[in-house]
């Protein structure tokens, strides 16, 4: 579990310093990216998809804090 | 990252604004909060160099975020105290759809047939913002125009491997005649301990446009030392805010929809920028339909004459027009003077 899950946060920073990599993919649309999107973190366990109430309650059950990742589509 | 807790946020829709108050302009922010809503701090920086984003953020820089986040919730709730300033004031709409330019979107994005089209975009905020001032027929004020301001206009470059190491400072600035040196850990600044240069940049925003003062913990060579940045009156503007993607609706506000670049060295004439090109649709066509030409030199506009950055004749425009004003342009065209005014917004 631990690979994806960083996998998946290197993803994120990845496409936030490298816009390029969605612009040369001009085959998706806007909303195709959006939903594939989607799709993938509601199977990655280790990530709450725009559940705020949800990561609350498993931070107060786990003890851990919340980290909070806003990440645009472009 | 298994230590934490991980949610992931797409859009600003139902977004609660009193607690996530953080630069809308990033297309990337990261927030570390405890269960109780308490705010360890933030992560995500960006600046005027798009093609070179490593400045400011790295997977380094922001592993040693998540550690400093980690260290204030192990010592939680003996920090709380000094969290406090990490939340902001209470925003005029708590949510962003309650904004009156927004009203049309929903809570969540309608995922069956229209999903970008129903997402909020974080940097409407700040557009919304703005547009209600306009609208009320109020001057943007500086803490609204000049969105958190990067460490540089203090004289600061902060280390984007590190969580808030300085790397540089400029002779001559604040920072420097505060005795900061790079090298320099920050601790806590104000009395917020940082976790990132986003939390550096959220001090800044909440500072005084008129004049404040930042009082600082700094590591130095292995020993905690003091000291206290001045910040004089209209400190923030020197913010270049060109960059950022909320400036496209100042573009449309008192540029009619003009997008300016600098002319060519050595060959600069009247406040040295042409224009690159006009926007066709609505309320950024505005020029376009005065007569403006993309390429052509601006001479003088809205009564600067002299060499100005875009950022500076927007400030300068926001300041002495209110929305429906006369803006005057003078522009040269093959070589010849022409005048267009049009109508700001």
């Amino acid at each position: 579990m631990k690979i994806p899950f960083f996998v998946a946060l290197v993803g994120l920073l990845t496409t936030a310093s490298a816009s390029s990599l969605f612009a040369a993919d001009t085959k998706k649309t806007r909303d195709e990216m959006v939903i594939e999107d989607r799709e993938e973190l509601l199977k990655d366990d280790s990530w709450i998809y725009n559940d705020l109430e949800k990561a609350k309650a498993a931070a107060t059950a786990s003890n851990k804090p919340l980290m909070i990742v806003f990440r645009c589509i472009p | 990252m298994d230590e934490f807790v991980c949610l992931r946020i797409i859009q600003i829709n139902g977004v609660d604004l009193s607690l996530f108050q953080f630069d809308y302009d990033m297309s990337f922010a990261v927030f570390f909060m405890n269960a109780d809503e308490t705010i360890y701090g933030r992560y995500g920086t960006r600046s005027d160099r798009p093609d070179d984003a490593n400045r400011h953020i790295s997977m380094e820089g922001l592993k040693a975020s998540m550690e400093a986040a980690l260290s204030l919730h192990r010592g939680y709730p003996d920090t709380a105290g000094s969290l406090s300033g990490k939340r902001g004031p209470e925003p005029r709409y708590e949510r962003a759809e309650l904004y009156p330019d927004l009203k049309n979107y929903t809570p969540k994005i309608n995922y069956q047939n229209e999903t970008a089209k129903s997402c909020i975009h974080c940097h409407q905020i700040h557009n919304s913002q703005r547009q209600g001032l306009r609208d009320m027929k109020s001057l943007i004020p500086d803490d609204v125009l000049y969105l958190y301001p990067m460490p540089e206009v203090v004289g600061l470059e902060i280390d984007s491997k590190s969580r808030a190491t300085i790397s540089q400072v400029e002779p001559g600035s604040a920072a420097a005649k505060a005795g900061l040196a790079a090298g320099d850990e920050l601790i806590n600044v104000k009395g917020q301990p940082l976790i990132s240069q986003a939390d550096l940049q959220w001090v800044l925003q909440q500072a005084d446009a008129t004049g404040d003062t930042l009082p600082m913990k700094i590591r130095r060579g292995g020993e905690t030392v003091y000291a206290a940045v001045d910040l004089a009156d209209g400190w923030k503007k020197k913010t270049d805010f060109a960059w950022r993607v909320s400036t496209w609706d100042l573009r449309r506000m008192v540029l009619g929809g003009m997008v300016v670049m600098p002319q060519r060295a050595g060959r600069e004439e009247g406040v040295g920028l042409e224009v690159k090109n006009v926007g066709k649709y609505g309320g950024h066509a505005v020029a376009r339909k005065a007569g403006v030409k993309a390429v052509d030199k601006i001479i003088s506009i809205g009564g600067i004459s002299d060499k100005a950055t875009e950022a500076e004749i927007i400030a300068h425009l926001l300041e002495t027009t209110k929305k429906g004003d006369m803006i005057s342009l003078t522009v040269k065209r093959s070589g010849k003077a022409i005048t267009i005014p049009f109508r700001a917004q």
